[in-house]
């Protein structure tokens, strides 16, 4: 019975020590330089692929889920080709997140449909390896989400999702504030997946299915190039770097 | 009523913490056996 009560203790002093110190650290992180994305958080990317935001979404389509793209659209009014990339964050990964490029920031809040779902599959995928299967995903659909706008040289979309049993995503910029690559823009508490939207003509993401990432170290993707002016192309074939046809 | 709440939640946390712990370890084992079998990805 002693070793019974002891064993319980135990449990309960290590629950203490994750819930109040362990789950809300934020330790310092060394931005790398240049103008690339970073990672916005902490975790293992589950899903990353290319919507087409001009297409009807109920239509069907090889992956992702029409109704939480329609969220993510309506909240914003995208338009065109758009890449999403999405991390997982387990209850051990920090849960501050970072922005990937620095911007002017907006929020919007969008609620929850019904009740929220349980995020475990999620979970599975990480742990696995294994692909997030479409039928899966409904807590996309359904959860209540935090959409956020950070209109830097390239607009960002991030979409901070909840568990069911998330009580908080709390929030340190304030709305149309400025933003710097890689500081802290929010703190999940107790949560779950964060999701980067750019457009596709505009950024490429960098890494792919399960690589393990870090918030604000962790290059996520690569600018693309303007391409070059009128005046820059004149230059360009007067100097003879483009061959005329 | 407020602080009944917020120990109802606090249990909830203790739950669901040794809830993912277990499933976590679990799954951690059965990836580490399915790539042992040469089935799943290391």
């Amino acid at each position: 019975m002693t070793v019974f009560i002891a064993l319980c203790v135990l449990l309960v002093v290590v629950w203490a020590w994750w819930r109040f110190v362990y789950f809300h650290r934020n330790p310092d992180r060394i931005c790398p330089p240049g103008d690339d994305l970073v990672c916005p958080a902490d975790g293992r990317i589950i899903y990353s692929e290319v919507v087409d935001f001009g297409a009807p979404l109920s239509g069907l389509r090889p992956s992702g889920t029409p109704a939480y793209f329609d969220r993510v659209r309506s909240t914003w009014n995208l338009s065109g080709d758009w890449s999403v990339i999405a991390t997982y964050l387990s209850i051990f990964d920090v849960h501050f997140v970072r922005s990937p490029l620095s911007g002017r920031v907006r929020y919007r809040n969008i609620p929850v449909v019904g009740r929220n779902l349980s995020m475990e599959w999620p979970m599975v995928s990480a742990i696995l390896k294994r692909p997030l299967p479409l039928g899966r995903r409904g807590y996309c659909d359904k959860n209540e989400i935090l959409c956020v706008s950070i209109e830097g040289d390239i607009p960002v979309v991030l979409v901070l999702m909840a568990d069911w049993w998330i009580r908080q995503i709390e929030t340190f910029v304030p709305e149309g504030g400025w933003i710097e690559r890689g500081q802290v823009l929010a703190h999940i508490r107790m949560g779950s997946q964060v999701d980067v939207w750019i457009p596709s003509e505009r950024a490429t993401f960098a890494r792919s299915h399960f690589d393990t990432v870090l918030a604000g170290e962790t290059i996520l993707g690569v600018k693309t190039p303007d391409p070059p002016s009128y005046k820059q192309r004149i230059r360009f074939e007067v100097a003879g770097v483009f061959q005329r046809e | 009523m407020g602080v009944v709440l917020r120990m109802w939640w606090l249990g909830v946390d203790l739950v669901f913490f040794f809830g993912c712990v277990v499933n976590m370890a679990g799954l951690y084992l059965f990836r580490w056996a399915s790539v042992a079998v040469g089935r799943g990805r290391r």
